[in-house]
């Protein structure tokens, strides 16, 4: 039987916290990627906090997205970004959240390794329980505008401040 | 151990051209759910074009359904499609986009049951710097027939672009 989810690395974030993690040497093997996690950021607040990923080290402003936010129950946002410096690749729940809670999200990637632009599908779901803290839902379409294959992913926590202890990256080929 | 695998490819179409319906036919029925994942883009001349789903060749009953939420960036909506002929799939980008692909993921729960209408949650995701679309939905297929075929078509509008890959997995239950 053909093996065709694969774990590739995974990621976990040590007592210090970190602002960012890298994937490199990604495996040039698969046809998609997807790089699922659970984060908490160190920023104050019970909010949350946005996370980017950023293609083969690339800063420049190849990034754009389409994006629907369902926050606390609350009536949908959307909104749409060209010339970004990023993908988003989820949401944080801040720590000010209630012990132990994490929010769940996945960045997919397919045809990573392809000659063509980069598309991609963020799911973000920073739940919590809490009357009065925000409980979201994301959703986002992603385009990078490079034709490099992908070979390194980096995820840095968007407001500056860190991922929290026992946040979690993996990535999988599939 | 290694984690016995929960992912197999039953079948992947690539650089289709000239077709507009892609069937995926004998599906096994050894597996829990099934998974269909779309890379893909069709050469209907606009920038975005709906793509659909129906099951067991039914393209003729009225037994389908959907329900959708959607943004394109600038406004979001949410449709229903009652006593339909397909499902809905998502969006794809189309010919005015050339060079970008867009995502669709398919999830088919429970499909090979001989009691239950068979249901699909789906999400696409198609950002066209400066445009785009992202949605998630659910579909029904009114039957309690098992799932053995799955046409994945471009809405009669069109063809898959040379280069989509659209792909059957199985997944096992854990």
């Amino acid at each position: 039987m053909t093996n065709t989810l694969t774990k590739i690395q995974t990621i976990t974030v040590g007592s210090t916290g970190v602002s960012s993690i890298t994937f490199t040497s990604i495996p040039q093997t698969f046809n998609d990627i997807v790089i699922l996690s659970s984060t908490r950021s160190t920023q104050s607040g019970t909010g949350t906090d946005y996370s980017f990923a950023r293609i083969n080290g690339d800063s420049s402003g190849l990034y754009s997205d389409t994006w629907l936010r369902n926050i606390s129950g609350s009536p949908s946002t959307f909104g749409s970004g060209t010339g970004g410096t990023y993908l988003i690749s989820g949401y944080s729940v801040n720590s000010g959240a209630t012990a132990n809670v994490y929010s769940n999200n996945s960045l997919y990637i397919p045809n990573y390794t392809s000659s063509s632009y980069k598309s991609s599908f963020t799911a973000s779901s920073p739940e919590q329980y809490v009357a009065n803290f925000d409980s979201t839902n994301y959703i986002v379409a992603g385009l990078y505008r490079g034709t490099s294959p992908v070979t390194s992913l980096s995820i840095t926590n968007g407001s500056g401040n860190n991922f929290s202890q026992y946040s979690e990256f993996t990535l999988y080929g599939i | 151990m290694a984690a016995q695998s929960t992912y197999t490819l039953i079948n992947s179409y690539t650089g289709a051209s000239n077709i507009s319906d892609i069937s995926f036919s004998n599906i096994p029925q050894n597996y829990t759910d099934l998974l269909i994942v779309v890379y893909g883009a069709s050469t209907y001349s606009a920038s975005n074009l709906q793509v659909s789903v129906y099951l067991n060749g039914d393209y003729s009953s009225s037994l389908h359904s959907y329900t959708y939420l959607r943004a394109n960036g600038s406004a979001v909506a949410s449709s229903r499609g009652t006593n339909s002929n397909q499902m809905y799939l998502g969006i794809i980008p189309a010919a005015s986009s050339t060079g970008i692909f867009g995502t669709a993921i398919l999830n088919i729960l429970n499909y090979s049951n001989t009691t239950t209408y068979k249901t699909m949650l789906s999400s696409s995701a198609a950002d066209l710097n400066g445009s785009g679309s992202v949605d998630i939905s659910v579909s029904m297929y009114q039957s309690t027939s098992p799932v053995t075929t799955v046409n994945v078509a471009t809405y009669g509008s069109g063809n898959w672009t040379t280069g989509s890959r659209i792909s059957l997995y199985g997944i096992q239950a854990a």
